[in-house]
């Protein structure tokens, strides 16, 4: 597995990233910055958490109309995959490579705090090799999925929101809401669904030390995805 | 030649706006020495970018601003957006 975690002036998640695939999933796994072009020759593309940019005129909007990003988009219009973790997200949303946006939370502050989320389907690059749900730790001030009403329809028809905060009974309530994200949405993925927001950080959850390992598995669901379409590809 | 642009975006009126909830839930709690108390309401939170333009015709800055208005300072899912441009002094 080859991995670009893409930097931006401000991100500051890169490094546990880049540690969770190189140490904990034995990737390679390269920092990218984002002044400089693509890597070639990548599986994956990551685009941490963090506040790039300082979060300036809007979470992720200054990084997502960055030169790399039209490398990145070239890369995911290609069948690449792509995965945007909490400011990563807010680009991918920015960005126009994910509908809607990702607002100032509910309760109006910074939230640092565990997310229970159902994993809404087994069958994406994403999810295929995780459990029913995930305990993943949230950090942000603006997770508050927003999108307008046509394209929530579309979402969840289209079965692209890949997970949901919910409760331990498995409903997705307004208490299991933290940050009041319509439809409980935490994570989605596009029409193709190659490319995947989620805000939860999953590489926050990846050794038992750190409270969790739940985490591990949406990086396994991607290398299974992959090493599964080579088997296919291959005669 | 140049030119002073201004504008302002809004949230959506049909999308809530927690920060202008909050500012709002302050004013009531406020003395009225500062203008607090009841009857304050509706409160909106938004942005005002103002800056210079250089252009050849105010037209031209005015589709520049527009243009950027558009696709940077708002967010099309969730702002709405004004834009105002006249001669620099």
């Amino acid at each position: 597995m080859r991995v670009a975690v893409v930097q931006f002036p401000g991100t500051n998640c890169e490094s546990e990233t880049v540690d969770a695939g190189r140490r904990v999933l034995g990737w390679e796994a390269l920092l990218a910055w984002h002044a400089e072009p693509l890597p070639a020759g990548l599986d994956l593309v990551i685009l941490p958490g963090g506040f790039s940019h300082g979060d300036h005129l809007r979470a992720g909007a200054l990084a997502a109309r960055s030169a790399i990003m039209a490398d990145v988009a070239r890369f995911a219009d290609g069948g690449g995959l792509v995965l945007g973790v909490c400011n990563g997200f807010q680009i991918l949303c920015e960005a126009g490579m994910l509908p809607g946006a990702l607002r100032l939370n509910a309760r109006g502050r910074f939230l640092c705090e565990d997310a229970w989320l159902r994993v809404e389907r087994p069958d994406t690059p994403f999810t295929n090799a995780c459990p029913r749900r995930l305990k993943l730790p949230i950090a942000h001030r603006e997770g508050n999925y927003y999108a307008d009403a046509e394209t929530l329809r579309r979402l969840e028809a289209e079965g692209r929101v890949l997970f949901r905060y919910d409760d331990e009974a498995g409903e997705a309530t307004v208490a299991a809401n933290p940050n009041g994200s319509a439809n409980n949405i935490a994570g989605i993925a596009n029409e193709r669904g190659n490319i995947c927001g989620l805000m939860p950080h999953p590489e926050r959850a990846i050794e038992a030390p750190l409270g969790g390992e739940d985490g591990l598995a949406l990086f396994r669901s991607i290398e299974a995805w992959l090493a599964s379409s080579r088997s296919a590809a291959t005669p | 030649m140049q030119f002073l642009a201004e504008v302002t975006v809004a949230t959506k009126p049909d999308v809530a706006d927690p920060q202008g909830q909050a500012i709002e839930a302050a004013i009531a709690r406020l003395p009225a020495a500062m203008g607090g108390g009841a009857g304050v309401g509706a409160m909106r939170a938004g942005k005002l970018f103002r800056f210079r333009v250089e252009a050849a015709s105010l037209e031209e800055a005015e589709r520049r601003a527009m243009l950027l208005a558009d696709r940077l300072l708002a967010n099309h899912n969730t702002e709405t957006f004004a834009v105002r441009v006249e001669a620099a002094p």
